[in-house]
């Protein structure tokens, strides 16, 4: 699944260890997620979208279109 | 932009919070394997009524209890994806040791090794050993 953690990180000049932390999971799960390598779970999902403020959709795109 | 910048960048702190967690977990591990062993060594003498040596059993106990605590602790400090790799490392061991064990008493039978089995446990351990320095070549690769 393609994701925009890495644009949304460097906006606010974070490093992957901050992410980390604000997240509260390692760097190598950061950086297994922004290259694509895991797709997080519902919850980490969450918690992603609710500390940039955004939808979920607006971080994750899963390839499909909305109807 | 609703975020901070890298100056009360508390994240961060609490990252290394988290990786000097683990350091102190490792060292306590490494730690207490070196006191079983120690301590194994000192009762290694010891025998109860029957004329049976209590040092194996002991130690073999005390093996299984440092195992046991180190990955407990080690799971619930872990996030999804150390867990996926630790899983992965689990099933690559298992599959080894499950798939290898009866192809090992074969060659054990018919080249004479004498412990196959022993063996079967270090090729297990080392398997474990070779998926997780991949896992972490191929994140670092990405990275």
């Amino acid at each position: 699944m393609k994701n925009r953690l890495k644009v949304l990180r460097a906006e606010r000049d974070w490093s992957q260890a901050e992410l980390a932390g604000r997240l509260d999971v390692s760097r190598q799960a950061v950086n297994a997620i922004e290259t694509g390598k895991h797709d997080p779970s519902l919850p980490l999902a969450f918690r992603i979208a609710r500390l940039f403020g955004l939808q979920i959709e607006e971080v994750f795109d899963d390839g499909h279109d909305k109807d | 932009m609703t975020g901070t910048t890298r100056t009360d960048a508390w994240g961060a702190r609490r990252a290394d919070d988290r990786q000097r967690r683990r350091r102190v977990r490792k060292a306590l591990t490494i730690a207490a394997a070196v006191a079983v062993m120690g301590a194994a060594s000192l009762i290694g003498g010891t025998t109860v009524g029957s004329g049976v040596t209590i040092a194996p059993l002991v130690t073999a106990f005390c093996i299984v209890a440092v195992a046991a605590i180190t990955l407990g602790l080690g799971w619930r400090e872990a996030d999804e994806v150390l867990r996926r790799r630790a899983l992965h490392v689990f099933a690559a061991v298992g599959v080894v040791a499950i798939v290898g064990n009866p192809v090992a008493e074969m060659l054990g039978r018919a080249f004479h090794i004498p412990s196959p089995t022993e063996t079967l446990w270090w090729l297990s351990i080392a398997t474990g050993v070779a998926v997780l320095l991949v896992q972490r070549w191929r994140d670092r690769e990405a990275g």
